[in-house]
């Protein structure tokens, strides 16, 4: 048994091994912390599950209520405009009470097993996590607004074009998919690096309201920024005859 | 001059001092006698590196020497060795997660939730435990397997391979009550499939569930009872049958390999403890230490669903992994025609006599000879029994028969409620607003963020293999500040009539990691 051998490759693997604890314990506190922040969004995304079985019947799908019987849950600020409350804790509190023991009298039930219901005390404390969610500034769609069409980022605010519109001019569309389009989806619409070829089959079987929507609303999370905002209706029948012929050519 | 005699007789009386105090310390081996044994010097006589085995009480639990044809590595693969070093470093470990840990059943969900975010290295240790706990099971069934496999059980070690088997047992049980304390679905459930077997057993099965649980069903005083399983019955007795078998196999020697037991070939050679086993060891110390927390760094974490829920089952409940051959044996048909239940002779009566056996295989098994020529049926056996149990595990999971509806079994693998599945793997901007159906879906082109693309391709194969002519639509909404709602609508034709099923989960942005 190699005796010298065997003391380096110990002290080498000593080092490794001082090496990666230093290297565990510098990153502790980030790690903790992250950790910390993902188990409260997984309470509130548990509190959503909870809410949809428990409080939706009467609190509305989306926290909306019904007016003048159950409160709106999904208001910017539950406080305002509630003077009649006098409570002198916090907000997480107020709500905490609020579903463990109920309103008797103005058909809350009470949600706590200690009072009686179904919930455990850590999934009346999801469901206050989640409500508390729906404080403050909230993305469009949230508190029930009308929204033209799925839009998720607050920056894709494309207008939908309008005015009236004469069937579609190849020619022109040619020029304008030239300018506008090509750089990503190439000259001959057969695909880029960026954009996809617009020929291909399964691509040209779609209809053109496939095309209208994609062309004014993008196609979020990938490359394809909506164009409504930039193309008028016209301009996009233009493109879309245009994108027809090659897809016919094909 | 005289006063330089003096200092110099200073310096020299401190240098004796500390001499003669380490030496102490090393139990009689000098900082010379280190030296020169780390070194490689051969000893001098009469060998002082002997007497510390004498002398220390560390020490004294070691050989002086071993038989150079034992130490070699692909003899022994080291597994009784690794089966100790992981003892002490789950009890280590065990020990730490001790601290921030209640056994209550109102608080233990949250302290474990408290280790991971809160105490500081507390994940660490608790992946750690884990991992040393999966391990350890491992190890000692493929150290079982090795005496087995080198006839080493046999006389004159017989009565040591029976402790060992008690260790085994032990060890099982170390697992299986470390298991319910953090007290989540996967825990309850587990316990509550494992303990269901006590009460199958006649006459007394109903008393036997009470003693293991404290009460009907799992709660509180399961809770407890294993608890104190765990932390202080079964290290007492691991303690006082480890010692036993440690100690036996330092008296009686470790076996030697088969052939030289025969007296087929010769050792002669011996290899001292000090320095090269303890070098050796050392070594094998630091590597172990390495790779656990090289794996709990990078691929391994300890599993946590979601908190104990006795009204709601999760799909695919199984027992831990070296249990699920008996949960394979429970699902076998029930040919017992309502005499006894099926459930009492697959899950007690022939796990049983799989103990039995183990327990009494050095008297039935007469055969002197370890030599694998002469023992063809042994090995044969062993053989055999390997397959059985890898069977049986296979049929323990839930593959075999145990598989939801189709639809739910869709719905499980892509949108589930209570686990994660192949919706968490999306980033958060993969998750794009909208409604995606896989009739529709246009896959291979850029149009859609690439995880969401690969989520509909899979989508659709599955529903092509389990519904065939189904249709399923993925809708995803922006619900709340960072958080997002996953609708799944799965629709198709059965027997002429159209059938829908519906699951929906909610992912916070924090949940996925970026």
């Amino acid at each position: 048994m190699n005796v010298a051998r065997n003391l380096i490759v110990t002290t080498i693997a000593a080092i490794l091994l001082m090496a990666l604890l230093i290297a565990i314990f510098l990153g502790e506190s980030a790690r903790m912390h992250e950790a910390a922040l993902a188990q409260k969004g997984e309470s509130i995304a548990r509190g959503a599950m909870l809410y949809d079985s428990y409080c939706a019947g009467c609190h509305g799908k989306r926290g909306e209520g019904l007016a003048g019987i159950y409160p709106p849950l999904n208001v910017e600020n539950l406080w305002e405009g509630r003077e009649d409350i006098a409570f002198y804790g916090s907000l997480h509190d107020f709500i905490a009470l609020n579903i463990s023991a109920g309103h008797p009298n103005q058909n809350m039930p009470s949600w706590a097993d200690d009072y009686g219901g179904p919930l455990r005390d850590d999934q009346v404390e999801d469901l206050v996590q989640f409500v508390m969610n729906w404080q403050g500034p909230q993305p469009p769609g949230v508190r029930g607004e009308v929204v033209a069409t799925p839009t998720p980022a607050p920056e894709a605010t494309a207008e939908a074009p309008t005015g009236p519109v004469e069937p579609g001019d190849p020619e022109r569309g040619g020029e304008l998919f030239a300018n506008t389009c090509a750089s990503c989806h190439n000259t001959d619409a057969k695909g880029g690096a960026l954009g996809p070829s617009l020929v291909r089959p399964d691509i040209a079987a779609q209809d053109d309201d496939f095309f209208r929507e994609t062309i004014i609303n993008g196609r979020p999370g990938t490359a394809m920024p909506p164009w409504g905002g930039t193309l008028s209706a016209q301009d996009i029948e233009d493109i879309i005859a245009w994108l027809r012929e090659r897809q016919a050519e094909e | 001059m005289a006063e330089n005699k003096e200092t110099k007789s200073r310096r020299d009386k401190a240098r004796e001092w500390l001499n003669g105090y380490l030496t102490s310390v090393f139990a009689g081996l000098s900082p010379q006698d280190l030296r020169d044994m780390f070194r490689g010097k051969p000893p001098g006589r009469p060998n002082p590196r002997y007497k510390p085995h004498t002398t220390s009480f560390w020490l004294h639990m070691k050989p002086r020497w071993y038989p150079k044809s034992v130490t070699r590595f692909s003899y022994t693969f080291a597994l009784g060795w690794a089966s100790a070093f992981l003892a002490v470093v789950l009890g280590i470990s065990g020990i730490l997660l001790m601290l921030p840990y209640t056994p209550s059943v109102d608080k233990a969900y949250f302290d474990i939730l408290n280790i991971m975010s809160n105490v500081p290295f507390g994940k660490l240790m608790r992946d750690l435990h884990r991992l040393g706990a999966e391990l350890m099971v491992a190890i000692v069934m493929v150290h079982m397997l090795r005496v087995y496999f080198t006839g080493s059980y046999k006389q004159p070690r017989s009565f040591n391979w029976t402790v060992g088997v008690i260790l085994l047992l032990i060890t099982w049980l170390f697992s299986y009550s470390g298991y319910l304390l953090p007290w989540d679905q996967l825990a309850y459930w587990a316990v509550t499939i494992g303990t269901s077997m006590a009460d199958s057993v006649p006459v007394i099965g109903k008393n036997i569930q009470l003693l293991l649980l404290g009460a009907p069903a799992v709660g509180q005083p399961a809770l407890l009872r294993f608890y104190a399983l765990h932390v202080i019955i079964l290290p007492l007795a691991l303690i006082i049958f480890f010692g036993i078998h440690y100690y036996k196999v330092v008296r009686q020697k470790i076996s030697p390999p088969p052939s030289v037991a025969a007296g087929l070939r010769e050792d002669k050679e011996r290899v001292p403890f000090l320095p090269d086993v303890l070098v050796r060891e050392a070594l094998w110390v630091i590597l172990g230490l390495l790779f656990m927390l090289i794996s709990v760094v990078t691929f391994f974490e300890a599993p946590l669903e979601m908190h104990a829920d006795p009204n709601l089952t999760p799909l695919h409940s199984t027992a831990p992994w070296y249990f699920l051959w008996i949960q394979g044996l429970i699902k076998l048909p029930d040919i017992f025609g309502g005499l006894v239940e099926g459930k009492f002779i697959y899950g007690v009566v022939l796990p049983g006599l799989v103990f039995a056996l183990l327990f009494a295989l050095p008297y039935i098994d007469r055969n002197p000879s370890r030599l694998p020529q002469d023992r063809k049926l042994a090995i044969a056996i062993g053989i055999v029994a390997i397959i059985l149990f890898g069977v049986l595990t296979w049929m323990g999971t839930p593959a075999y028969k145990a598989q939801a509806s189709p639809q739910e079994e869709i719905a499980l693998e892509f949108v589930p409620t209570d686990r994660e599945g192949a919706i968490h793997e999306l980033s958060w901007d993969e998750l794009a607003e909208g409604t995606y159906d896989t009739e529709t879906f246009v896959s291979g082109a850029m149009m859609y963020p690439k995880g969401l693309e690969t989520f509909m391709v899979e989508l659709r194969e599955a529903i092509e293999k389990e519904l065939p002519g189904g249709v399923g639509t993925l809708t995803i909404t922006v619900w709340q500040k960072d958080l997002k709602r996953i609708d799944l609508d799965l629709r198709w034709t059965e027997g002429g009539e159209e059938h829908t099923f519906q699951q929906h989960t909610y992912i916070h942005r924090n949940m996925i990691s970026d």
